[in-house]
């Protein structure tokens, strides 16, 4: 997939543990969706491997930012 | 710890980051994600919408110091779908320092990177950044070349 210039050249580097797996994943059947007020799209997931919520943002068709999401945990718990 | 500066002019993206990789993020006000360690430790934020929101405050270099610059305000940004939080922003120019965050209140903070500490809440959570030499640092990502100091301006030399 796609990913704009600040998802190659800082976020993956600020955040290295999404895997592409977890992110294809995530993306293809994802839990939870949101819209961003710039129109940029939340897909969140649930990661085994980790116990944690998984937020890949979509911009424009590219992935702009991926992490995994601390707060979501405590808010959904586990799916 | 050297702060690293990353602006996406294309997405409008700023990263402020000490180089510490993250395990986590979560929102700490619209347009604003903390990027912590796993233990909650705060090593940078994200900010979204980043010229937008920070141009008013910081697309004048210091040299044309305007007091209109100063004060704070809520973004307009609460059209979205997600449950709203409103970036609240001040900036001091006299001081040259910039508050970003929610409106929660600090009880403690947490050193970052040079000129950046985080804010955090009773739960450790960070709910806002300080930064220091916000616009030395932050405002040539915002000026280009249509901004031009405001005319007319003094400009003192010795003897005058």
């Amino acid at each position: 997939m796609d990913t704009t210039d600040y998802y190659e050249n800082t976020a993956r580097r600020k955040h290295p543990e999404p895997k592409e797996e977890w992110i294809k994943s995530v993306l293809a059947d994802p839990d939870h969706t949101e819209t961003q007020s710039n129109g940029r799209i939340r897909y969140y997931g649930y990661i085994e491997e980790t116990d944690k919520w998984l937020r890949v943002i979509i911009d424009n068709g590219k992935i702009h930012n991926c992490f995994f999401d601390s707060k979501k945990m405590r808010k959904w718990g586990r799916p | 710890m050297k702060l690293q500066i990353d602006y996406d002019n294309q997405t409008d993206t700023l990263s402020l980051w000490n180089g510490i990789p993250a395990s986590e993020g979560y929102d700490v006000a619209e347009n604003m994600i903390a990027d912590v360690q796993i233990d909650g430790s705060a090593v940078g934020i994200t900010l979204e919408r980043a010229r937008e929101l920070l141009k008013p405050y910081l697309s004048i270099g210091s040299y044309a110091f305007n007091p209109d610059q100063s004060g704070s305000m809520l973004n307009d940004s609460a059209l979205g779908v997600i449950a709203s939080y409103d970036l609240k922003i001040d900036y001091e120019p006299m001081s040259d320092v910039l508050n970003l965050g929610s409106d929660e209140e600090a009880i403690k903070s947490q050193p970052v990177g040079d000129y950046m500490v985080a804010n955090l809440n009773r739960d450790g959570d960070v709910i806002g950044i300080t930064l220091e030499n916000a616009n030395e640092l932050l405002g040539p990502y915002f000026r280009s070349v249509y901004d031009s100091p405001p005319l007319p301006y003094t400009i003192l030399r010795d003897g005058e």
